[in-house]
């Protein structure tokens, strides 16, 4: 007779032998003292066996273990409070002053954000521009909660990945639909010129490479593009964003542009707000409100019948302002020719040039900030602690929110050379997208999201880094406060980093690329689809 | 699921048992049963992930990505089917993959012992002989698919079908693997004692 191999023995202890096999094994046993010794041996091992794998002691580590409420209260009354000092002490030394010499400027009552925009918008009568801005804005909310929605879904694991993508797919779909408009739109062409003797009877939207308007438009002009000249009339508002602006005709509401080069050669009816690099009011021009530049160098050659105020790094002035002046600037040169019939008051870093020419109404209030080491000052460590405290409290909340993906991104991080990559990639390639997405309207939404949850990114990186680096020191985290502890002690060597003159900007960029592309590596690492599970 | 070695009551007492309610609360959307079926089966995939894995903190790794995966293809769960043996092949699944990872750096030595003939071993009753503890040493210095192996059979109580499965191999080469892990194991033993 011969014996059962070691094999079947096995698959018989097992339960894995099956008829016939299973009866035939069974009666050899009953007749074979031998195998049966064999297989009651065989049995005794798989015993040793399971008791050896119970042996494994291992208790669940801390990071493991669900989280207790109350573990972070100290935290989070630490931060409150700093959060509240730094509040009190920005809005005390920052908002208040400013906002009370802007309202000395004229500007109280409203909002400084309704004054400069949306107040002419509603005036100048944009319902139209005014609808679609809020419709760009709700949807932006809507695409920011619908991506919201699909990280929380995803991260709970209710709903399929594709219903959800299919969902934000419908809402993208329902927000490209056209919307009706009051508005004359002209949209995607290279070059558009209203003719002289052409008019336009209500408002006029462009989107072209380069716009003309020789002619008369009756309500207000927007133009998105390379360059806007209006040599004709607009009855109503401007608002431009395009490299170059140049108003020789005469706009009879107010103008406000955001343009590397501006230039204002003909008349404006009411204000003017300009942000850009070069911006300047010829000797021709007139304008009988009031004006803001914000810019590289600032020239007023013309005239200003109200207040003028002027944020630049070199503004020259030989026209006339009819207000009063405020100017905060490196330097500040008002030559001959320039009268101010209201005060003068420069902050800055140099005294002012005054040329004995000029006539001012009354002596300019000069402020010279001095250039100190800026470690010697209390504020600065102030203002870094706030920092830190505000990073803090975004890497607690993200902690809380996702302990499972912040884990893993910073274990991803620990793949320098890819996360360093990809994150140099993102940082540059995003704007750039938002850019081309938000060149028409209907994809400005988009945009608005996708720069919001950009920065959110770019914010949270440091968290990331933060966290790689207090690792480093500390060792790998066991606890939720040793998470903490690491996430602090981080965060600190950053800030400290970001301190150092010029090696500050080369940290930015490794803490910011570093954490960005683990973040983006870890999203695509999570979206990808994993293997079926049996 | 077959069971032949006869260590349900002492198993039940380490791995939890199934919970069909638990799971389908999740499955409709219940995070306090999630906490629950989390706190229920955490510490034993962790225990898996320590006996399959070289370090604690390649096990601490793999038991988060373990329920992160559960928790993502839930839906693709039979109701039919046990949850912890599921549980456990997802587990393994996952340590296997993070193996031939390693495998492929070359820090992870998985080479492969020869097939088992059907000659008695000679260090067959030595097993017997050991502590639980000799054992355990000796389980972590065995080819990784052979540890895996043992724990998939003897921890978490898959049959020989789920085994194949999980490891990608027939269903009848189970029985060998497993047969060759324990020789490997005696022999190691063998080294360290005799």
């Amino acid at each position: 007779m011969s014996h059962l191999d070691e094999l079947t023995l096995l698959r018989h202890i097992d339960g894995e032998l099956e008829n016939p096999r299973l009866d035939e094994a069974e009666a050899h046993l009953r007749a074979c003292a031998p195998c049966r010794g064999r297989r009651d041996g065989l049995a005794r091992e798989t015993h040793v066996i399971v008791a050896a794998l119970r042996e494994e002691e291992g208790e669940l580590p801390a990071s493991l273990r669900p989280a207790k409420q109350g573990e972070l209260s100290w935290a989070f009354l630490l931060v409150s409070a700093l959060a509240v000092s730094g509040f009190s002490t920005v809005y005390s030394r920052l908002i208040a002053p400013w906002w009370a010499e802007l309202q000395g400027l004229g500007l109280g009552g409203d909002t400084v954000a309704t004054t400069l925009f949306f107040r002419g918008l509603l005036w100048g009568g944009w319902s139209d521009m005014r609808q679609q801005i809020a419709q760009a804005l709700t949807a932006s909310a809507f695409v920011v909660l619908a991506v919201l929605a699909l990280v929380a879904t995803w991260w709970f694991g209710r709903r399929r990945l594709g219903t959800t993508l299919a969902a934000l797919g419908l809402l993208f779909a329902a927000l490209s639909t056209p919307t009706a408009s009051a508005a004359e739109m002209k949209r995607n062409i290279e070059h558009y010129t209203l003719a002289e003797g052409q008019v336009v009877a209500n408002d006029l939207v462009v989107f072209a490479r380069t716009t003309t308007i020789a002619g008369t438009v009756e309500g207000d002009v927007i133009a998105f593009g390379q360059s806007l000249a209006v040599t004709g009339t607009v009855r109503g508002d401007v608002l431009a964003f395009c490299r170059t602006v140049r108003i020789e005709g005469r706009v009879e509401g107010s103008v406000r542009t955001g343009s590397q080069f501006f230039e204002l050669r003909g008349t404006v009816g009411r204000n003017v707000t300009s942000a850009g690099e070069d911006l300047t009011v010829t000797k021709d021009a007139r304008l009988a409100g009031s004006a803001m530049f914000f810019g590289s160098v600032v020239k007023l050659e013309g005239r200003v019948e109200r207040d003028l105020t002027v944020g630049a790094g070199h503004p020259q002035i030989s026209g006339h302002v009819g207000g009063n002046a405020l100017v905060g600037a490196e330097r500040l040169e008002i030559l001959s020719g320039a009268e101010i019939l209201g005060t003068t008051t420069y902050h800055g870093e140099r005294t002012p040039v005054v040329q004995p020419e000029a006539k001012l109404a009354r002596p300019i209030e000069t402020h010279i900030r001095q250039r100190r080491p800026r470690h010697l000052s209390a504020d600065y460590y102030w203002g870094q602690a706030l920092r830190w405290g505000a990073a803090f409290v975004f890497g607690l909340v993200l902690i809380l929110l996702t302990p499972g993906f912040v884990s893993d991104v910073v274990r991803t991080t620990r793949r320098y050379s890819v996360s360093l990559g990809l994150g140099a990639v993102a940082l540059v390639a995003t704007p750039i997208l938002i850019v081309l997405v938000s060149l028409t309207l209907v994809g400005l939404a988009v945009g608005i999201s996708a720069a919001m949850i950009y920065v959110l990114f770019i914010y949270g990186s440091q968290v990331v880094t933060g966290l790689l680096l207090g690792e480093s020191v500390l060792g790998t985290p066991g606890t939720r406060g040793r998470t903490v502890a690491c996430l602090a002690l981080g965060l600190l060597l950053i800030r400290i980093a970001l301190g150092i003159p010029y090696v500050w900007a080369l940290a930015w960029f490794v803490i910011v690329a570093l954490g960005l592309g683990a973040a983006v590596l870890t999203l695509y690492r999570r979206a990808r689809p994993l293997p079926v599970a049996p | 699921m077959k069971k032949g070695h006869g260590e349900e009551s002492e198993k039940e007492k380490a791995i939890p048992r199934d919970d069909g309610d638990l799971v389908a609360k999740v499955r409709g959307g219940d995070a306090e049963a999630w906490g629950e079926l989390y706190r229920e089966y955490a510490t034993a995939v962790y225990r898996f992930c320590l006996g399959v894995l070289p370090e604690p903190a390649d096990a601490e790794d793999a038991t988060a990505e373990v329920f992160l995966r559960v928790r993502l293809r839930l839906h693709q769960y039979d109701p039919e089917r046990p949850f912890k043996a599921w549980l456990f092949t997802v587990a393994a699944n996952h340590c296997w993959d993070e193996l031939r990872r390693r495998r492929t750096r070359g820090d992870e030595s998985t080479e492969e012992a020869p097939v088992p003939t059907s000659e008695p071993d000679p260090y067959e009753r030595l097993l017997q002989e050991r502590t639980e503890r000799e054992i355990a040493a000796g389980l972590k210095k065995i080819p990784a698919r052979s540890r895996l192996a043992l724990t998939l059979r003897y921890y978490a109580d898959l049959s020989y079908r789920e085994i194949a499965e999980t490891l990608d191999v027939p269903e009848t080469f189970v029985g060998t693997l497993l047969l060759r892990a324990r020789r490997q194991l005696r022999r190691e033993i063998a080294e360290r004692h005799v």
